[in-house]
C-alpha cells in the first residue's frame, strides 16, 4: 500500500518591516523620558494628594451637617421653651414722605418669593421658615 | 401701652441657659468646619492647577521625543 504524502503548506512569514532611526542626542532623549516618568510620578502623587483633601472636605461637610442638624433641633427646643405672647398692635405710624420713600422701599424691601405650597425639598422648607420668620420681623419693626 | 416693658415666665431657666450654651457652642463649631472647607477647597484648586502644570510639562517633553525619534534622521 502506497502511503499517504501529506502536503504541508509552506509556512510563510510576514516579513516585518524594520524601521532604525538615528538619535544623534541619545543621553538628552533617555533624559526627557526619565523627566517625563517623573513628572507623571509626582502629577499621581497630586492626585492622590487631592483624593485626601477632598475625602477631608466630604469629612467636614458631614460635621457641618450634624452641626446644623444639632443647632435646628436646640433652637427648636428654645421656641417650645418660650411662652406664646400675643403683643398688641402698633399704632398706626405717620404717613411716609412722597416720591422718594416708595421707590426706596422698593429697593430696601424686594418681594419676596412666594413659598410653595407644598414644599418638596429641605431647602424649600427651609425657605419657607426664613420667609415666616421674616414676615413676624417686619411686623414687629 | 407701647412703652411699658414685657415681662415673660421662663419655665426651668436652668436648663434653657443649658441649651442656648449649646447652640453657641454648635454654631462656633459649625463656624470652625466653614473655615475648613473654604481652606480646604483653596487647597484642592491649588493642586488641581499643580496637576494641570505638571502634565503641560509631560506633554512637551513627549513632544520633544516625539520629534527626535520620528524624525526621519537615518534608516
Amino acid at each position: 500500500m502506497a502511503k499517504k504524502k501529506t502536503k504541508r503548506k509552506p509556512q510563510t512569514k510576514a516579513k516585518k518591516e524594520e524601521f532604525y532611526v538615528g538619535v544623534s542626542n541619545a543621553n538628552s532623549v533617555h533624559l526627557s523620558l526619565l523627566e517625563s516618568k517623573k513628572e507623571i510620578l509626582q502629577s499621581m502623587k497630586i492626585f492622590q494628594e487631592m483624593k485626601q483633601i477632598r475625602q477631608q472636605k466630604i469629612e467636614e461637610k458631614q460635621m457641618l451637617r450634624k452641626n446644623v442638624r444639632l443647632i435646628q433641633v436646640q433652637l427648636g427646643k428654645i421656641k417650645r421653651a418660650m411662652p406664646h405672647i400675643n403683643l398688641p398692635a402698633e399704632e398706626e405710624k405717620p404717613a411716609p414722605a412722597p416720591i422718594q420713600q416708595p421707590v426706596e422701599q422698593k429697593k430696601e424691601e424686594p418681594k419676596p418669593a412666594p413659598p410653595p405650597a407644598h414644599p418638596k425639598t429641605e431647602l424649600d422648607r427651609i425657605e419657607s421658615q426664613l420667609q415666616e420668620i421674616e414676615s413676624k420681623l417686619s411686623g414687629l419693626q | 401701652m407701647d412703652k411699658m416693658p414685657v415681662y415673660v415666665k421662663l419655665p426651668e431657666p436652668a436648663s434653657l441657659k443649658h441649651v442656648i450654651e449649646e447652640v453657641r457652642q454648635a454654631i462656633a463649631k459649625t463656624r470652625k468646619s466653614l473655615d475648613t472647607i473654604k481652606s480646604l477647597s483653596e487647597e484642592e484648586s491649588a493642586k488641581v492647577k499643580q496637576w494641570k502644570d505638571s502634565f503641560k510639562s509631560v506633554d512637551a517633553k513627549m513632544q520633544q521625543i516625539k520629534d527626535t525619534l520620528l524624525d526621519p534622521e537615518g534608516v
